[in-house]
């Protein structure tokens, strides 16, 4: 019992020690580690916040099995980066889309970010962005691969996102009747 | 292993070819195994290889291109091409890249073979007897020089490994309400079945106008119609009905036989004659009538950037990598 006793405070303390400490350890599937400020953490990831919340995050390195070092890395990067910008008073996107509320356009900065990733580097980021719960870093990759589908006509969109087209000839010929208003300038 | 060739060959055009013809079907069913797809100009009908013969030198020569499915509604697009040439006893294996920056045959596999090497598999009248030999040295190419050129070639015209396949479908709907035109969403959906399937699960989220208000909708009838509904409401142009194309995967008529009378077979031979003896080993556990290089050559030097391996450095290349294009 007193062993038991003894472990519940061991416990409670390192849960004490690590409330005190302002970073969080993540670890990706290869096994890479990286700190990432908990303030930043929580404000960005809904998945982090309540992580932390919950006293869930391990000191040695809070596994992220979904997620590689690279993606991770730039997850990090993103973090950091975003606590050190100022936010620009122009909010709301001055290219509102067709159909919905106009979106938080992206900041120069967050341009950047995302302008020198690769494809891949990009595709792994939605994805670890998506499985945090991080809101803004998904609009601003979203927001980035719709710009590379802008204006694109179906071969071209193939080509860059490695769609194999598995249309039959009698379901192109449909859709190209359906959809012919969309293919006007094709 | 799973036998793979059935997938791309059936038993009838195994059973029609000979030795060096099933050779070539072996290296045609590792290319499109690796991910390629058939590109240019096609074989008579019942064949899956080019093929001319030379009567005078008794040599033959079977040759195809191909290149990655992205790329496959080019004209002109960067590919591979696949060479089996055949004279005597001898047969080389020549596959390289029309993509790079660097001369061709520096980034080229070479493989030098002897008949007596692959009669005893390939010589077997029916496909099921040769499996499941055939299948593990189809699937080791495929995994190999197939699969290395690809990765080449997609790298060379900035493609992505990647696709929005694994993306879940939210974050998908999430890029495409990013669309600033409901054209683009159209193109999008047009382009496979998948993002089709997206495109018409998220009807309400993705072609709702913003103006239209929640007590507008309805039941799931109206839910269906949100797209309907955009198409008439939206402003039409005077040319579109009438103007409609689509662009089509267009034939690239590549001549490879003009192409080669540049390096014609007496060449390569020559090249195969006078390559170093240093340079060639015996592999292992096989005939000692088979000489070949060492190995695949899709490595590359970063900091020199230039092609390293089994490079064909004898083969003199014409200044351009394109010429049959210039003709």
């Amino acid at each position: 019992m007193e062993v038991d006793k003894g472990k519940g405070e061991a416990e409670e303390t390192r849960k004490v020690a690590e409330a005190d400490r302002d970073t969080v350890t993540l670890k990706s599937s290869d096994g890479k580690l990286f700190e990432v400020s908990k303030e930043a953490a929580a404000r960005l990831s809904t998945v982090l916040a309540g992580m932390i919340a919950g006293g869930s995050i391990d000191d040695n390195g809070t596994d992220l099995k979904q997620i590689g070092s690279e993606a991770l890395e730039n997850v990090v990067d993103y973090c950091n980066k975003h606590a050190n910008s100022i936010p620009s008073a122009a909010l709301i996107s001055s290219s509102i889309s067709f159909n919905t509320a106009p979106f938080k356009e992206p900041e120069e900065w967050e341009r950047k970010f995302v302008d020198r990733l690769s494809h891949d580097a990009l595709f792994d980021l939605v994805e670890a962005a998506n499985f945090l719960g991080m809101e803004r870093l998904l609009d601003v990759t979203c927001h980035k691969i719709s710009e590379m589908m802008k204006g694109k006509s179906p071969d071209q969109i193939r080509e860059v996102f490695n769609i194999k087209n598995d249309y039959t000839k009698e379901e192109l010929e449909e859709i190209r009747q359906e959809l012919a208003w969309a293919f006007y300038d094709d | 292993m799973a036998a793979i060739l059935h997938k791309f060959v059936d038993a009838d055009q195994w059973e029609a070819e000979d030795t060096i013809g099933r050779l070539g079907i072996l290296m045609h069913a590792a290319f499109l195994s690796a991910g390629f797809e058939t590109y240019g100009a096609r074989p008579p009908f019942g064949h899956l290889l080019l093929r001319r013969a030379c009567e005078a030198t008794g040599s033959l020569c079977l040759w195809r291109l191909y290149t990655a499915p992205q790329l496959a509604h080019r004209h002109g697009a960067d590919a591979a091409v696949l060479v089996v040439c055949a004279q005597g006893s001898e047969i080389a294996l020549l596959m390289f890249l029309t993509a790079g920056d660097s001369d061709w045959t520096i980034g080229a596999y070479l493989e030098l073979l002897h008949t007596d090497t692959v009669a005893p598999l390939l010589s077997r009248a029916r496909l099921g007897d040769a499996e499941p030999w055939a299948s593990r040295v189809c699937r080791a190419l495929a995994d190999g020089v197939c699969s290395g050129l690809l990765t080449e070639l997609c790298r060379w015209n900035g493609l992505v490994v990647t696709s929005l396949a694994p993306l879940p479908d939210d974050t998908v709907v999430e890029i495409l309400r990013r669309l600033p035109d409901a054209e683009d969403v159209a193109r999008v959906e047009s382009t496979c079945r998948d993002m089709r399937r997206v495109v018409a699960g998220r009807d309400g989220e993705l072609w709702k106008p913003s103006s239209e208000s929640e007590e507008e909708e309805e039941g799931v009838e109206v839910r269906r119609r949100w797209k309907e509904k955009f198409v008439e409401a939206r402003p039409r142009r005077w040319d579109e009905d009438g103007f409609f194309r689509l662009r089509f995967r267009r034939e690239f008529d590549f001549d490879l036989e003009a192409y080669f009378a540049l390096r014609s077979s007496l060449r390569l031979r020559g090249c195969l004659r006078d390559s170093p003896e240093q340079d060639m080993v015996l592999t292992k556990g096989e005939s000692s009538g088979d000489r070949r290089r060492r190995n695949v050559a899709m490595t590359r030097d970063n900091h020199k950037n230039k092609w390293r391996g089994a490079g064909t450095g004898a083969i003199h290349s014409p200044s351009s990598r394109y010429r049959w294009m210039h003709r």
